[in-house]
């Protein structure tokens, strides 16, 4: 059974459609990546996946391994083991990041009818996986991403998903905002993670990301739908080539189809 | 309460003080009469109609939630306790290196307390001091090793009034408001040059009116953090005088307001000075009908150069039945100074929810991980660290989607 499959999917937010009849799978062990222009739905594909409030399936499938994922709260699907790195990720004032650790973490193992982790393994645990993002003490005791610099909430997100251990991890754009030397760290916390139970879904609108993670496949997503995969070779062609040819094929051939339609 | 000369007579000749207090009890009654309750056209009360607020039958009122009864309780810090019930000091007053207390009742009967200066008093401060019981005279000088904790229970009508002159050190009072009735209770707190007075408020319960009126001098410091729970009406108002150069005031409020609770923080700082300097702070959450008030007035005197006066009021609206006003209001009469207002209004942030959401932690769990983040930075103004982990488990038992253990303080 796939890890993820999703089929035929046609979702969007409130009355638009974004995405127009979207297909994809990933086994365990698999790492794709998704590449695309802007606006061609890679974040709303995120969200979808991930439950947010707003992003509905209109029809079309996701099963994760082999549940229905769409019918989940946002967090039984963290439960389930899905885990979306946030592009954009929240500031929340008043709670510190190793409270908010603590109380994620917990919830995830209460909901897989885990142990709560005891205090004293749990600092240990964080303390190690914070050291190998980067992630000081300070950090850790801050109110979670307030005042932290872009790297450094990209840096705290890759540390909740080391902390969290999620069976499929999606990276929204983690690479925005990033220096060279900060997309490094985050690189190799990802690629630490990697291994032949987990999947990863990498959204990115550059190749750059991916010569510090080396996915598996690559696929071209314009309006809505992947209209190309391949192997990584492909990501190189696209950095040379740009999306605008996709684009216009897709355009002159689907006609109305193209951009997004009103449902 | 509501026939204060009826009352005056039925209860006066059981009112501390002599032939002379008496006299000028009764002049502040008439004094008070003459303006009656105050209502929405007085301005100090537009959004706190009391004429209108203390006639409602409180039966009427659905109940509280039992757990919103719970009052905050102290004991851990092992303060210097002083319990008022239905208006008097129960028991004779403790003692403690470097304070001298006394009853109010006490003060008044022996003649000791200067009442000449409680003549001037306007609207519901002269209520209080013609029907006042009761209250403690504090002397404090030196730093006392504990806390100062004022209690106040019962369920009848009650009239306190309290004087604190703090001549040296550092002290921190607690006033712990928890009586079901109606209380009417004035604070005035007097800070030497180079004193620090912090004072933590917590009501949980019933109608409470309350007065604090201080006067800073030179380098002197004064915080009070003020904490509403749980009540039906809580109006707080605060008066500080920031007489001395080099004076500090820090005014913060924290509402977690739901059913039919009216919570009013109201504050005047009069910057006399310069070089003086304050903050005044409130977050409110409000949910159900409850309603919120935000009135802070700062005065700036002229030549009072180098004032900073900073002012912020923060509401989370949790219902669309819930209300809050905000009424800042500066008056500068100095050049060279630094003042700012702010007011916010909001709902809880649905993106935030979602990002919690997304790593597990159930919707009443994230809910209640903003609401109480967002009660953090009042929290954050206490600085014993013991008391501010106290407050921070009282205030996560109160916040709804909590597991009522108050296990998660943030601070």
């Amino acid at each position: 059974m796939a890890l993820l499959e999703i089929e035929n999917l046609h979702a969007g937010v409130d009355d638009k459609t974004i995405l127009n009849g979207f297909d994809l799978k990933i086994e365990a062990g698999e790492v794709h990546a998704i590449m695309g222009p802007n606006g061609s739905g890679k974040s709303t594909l995120s969200y979808v996946l991930a439950g947010r409030d707003g992003y509905t399936a209109q029809t079309g499938t996701a099963r994760f391994d082999g549940a229905d994922l769409l019918d989940m709260e946002p967090e039984a699907r963290a439960i389930a083991g899905l885990f979306l790195a946030f592009q954009y990720p929240l500031e929340i004032p008043g709670v510190t990041n190793m409270t908010f650790l603590r109380t994620a973490l917990n919830a995830v193992r209460r909901g897989r009818g885990e142990d709560e982790m005891d205090p004293a393994s749990f600092l240990r645990m964080v303390r190690e996986k914070s050291r190998a993002m980067g992630i000081d003490d300070d950090m850790l005791k801050r109110p979670l991403n307030v005042g932290f610099s872009g790297g450094e909430k990209k840096r705290n997100e890759v540390l909740q998903m080391a902390v969290l251990e999620p069976r499929l991890a999606i990276l929204d754009e983690t690479d925005s905002g990033l220096d060279i030397d900060a997309l490094q760290t985050v690189a190799d916390g990802v690629n630490a993670m990697r291994n032949d139970a987990r999947g990863m879904l990498v959204i990115t609108h550059y190749q750059r990301l991916l010569d510090f993670i080396k996915p598996d496949f690559v696929h071209v997503m314009v309006h809505g739908r992947i209209v190309r995969s391949g192997g990584p070779e492909l990501a190189e062609e696209l950095e040379r080539s740009g999306y605008g040819t996709y684009i216009g094929a897709e355009t002159s051939g689907q006609g109305d189809d193209a951009g997004v339609a009103h449902a | 309460m509501l026939d204060a000369a009826a009352h005056f007579e039925t209860v006066h000749e059981r009112l501390p003080g002599g032939p002379e207090v008496l006299q000028a009890r009764k002049a502040a009654l008439a004094r008070a009469e003459q303006t009656g309750l105050p209502t929405r056209r007085h301005e100090n009360w537009h959004y706190t109609d009391l004429a209108r607020l203390l006639k409602q039958d409180s039966a009427k009122n659905p109940p509280m939630a039992a757990h919103c009864a719970e009052a905050f309780c102290a004991a851990a810090l092992d303060p210097l306790q002083m319990v008022f019930e239905n208006g008097v000091l129960v028991g004779a007053p403790v003692c403690e290196q470097g304070v001298t207390v006394e009853s109010f009742a006490n003060a008044l009967s022996l003649g000791t307390h200067a009442h000449k200066d409680d003549i001037s008093d306007h609207d519901m401060a002269a209520f209080n001091f013609a029907m006042a019981q009761d209250g403690v005279v504090l002397t404090i000088n030196g730093s006392p090793d504990r806390a100062l904790e004022l209690v106040t229970r019962g369920d009848e009508a009650a009239h306190l009034r309290h004087a604190v002159k703090v001549e040296s050190g550092t002290v921190t009072l607690i006033e712990n408001l928890q009586a079901n009735g109606y209380t009417n209770a004035v604070l005035d707190v007097d800070v030497a040059a180079g004193a620090r007075v912090f004072l933590l408020r917590v009501q949980t319960a019933g109608d409470h009116i309350g007065l604090t009126r201080v006067k800073l001098h030179g380098d002197g410091a004064f915080g009070v953090v003020t904490f509403v729970t749980g009540g039906k009406l809580a109006r707080h108002e605060t008066q500080i005088h920031l007489h001395g150069t080099g004076a500090r005031a820090d005014v913060h409020g924290a509402i977690l307001g739901r059913g039919t609770l009216h919570a009013d923080m109201t504050s005047h700082l009069h910057h006399e000075t310069a070089n003086t300097d304050s903050l005044t702070t409130l977050h409110a959450v409000l949910d159900d009908t409850a309603q919120g008030v935000f009135q802070g007035k700062v005065v700036v005197a002229r030549d009072a150069q180098h004032v900073d006066a900073q002012q912020q009021s923060r509401a989370m609206m949790l219902s669309e039945h819930a209300h809050m006003s905000a009424k800042p209001e500066l008056e500068i009469y100095a050049d060279d100074v630094a003042c700012a207002h702010g007011a916010a209004l909001g709902e809880l942030d649905g993106d935030a929810l979602f990002f919690l959401r997304s790593r597990g932690i159930d919707e009443a769990a994230a809910r209640h991980m903003l609401i109480s983040g967002f009660l953090a930075a009042p929290l954050a103004h206490i600085e014993n660290e013991e008391l501010r982990a106290l407050v921070a488990a009282h205030v996560a038992a109160h916040v709804p989607g909590g597991d009522g253990k108050g296990e998660l303080a943030n601070v």
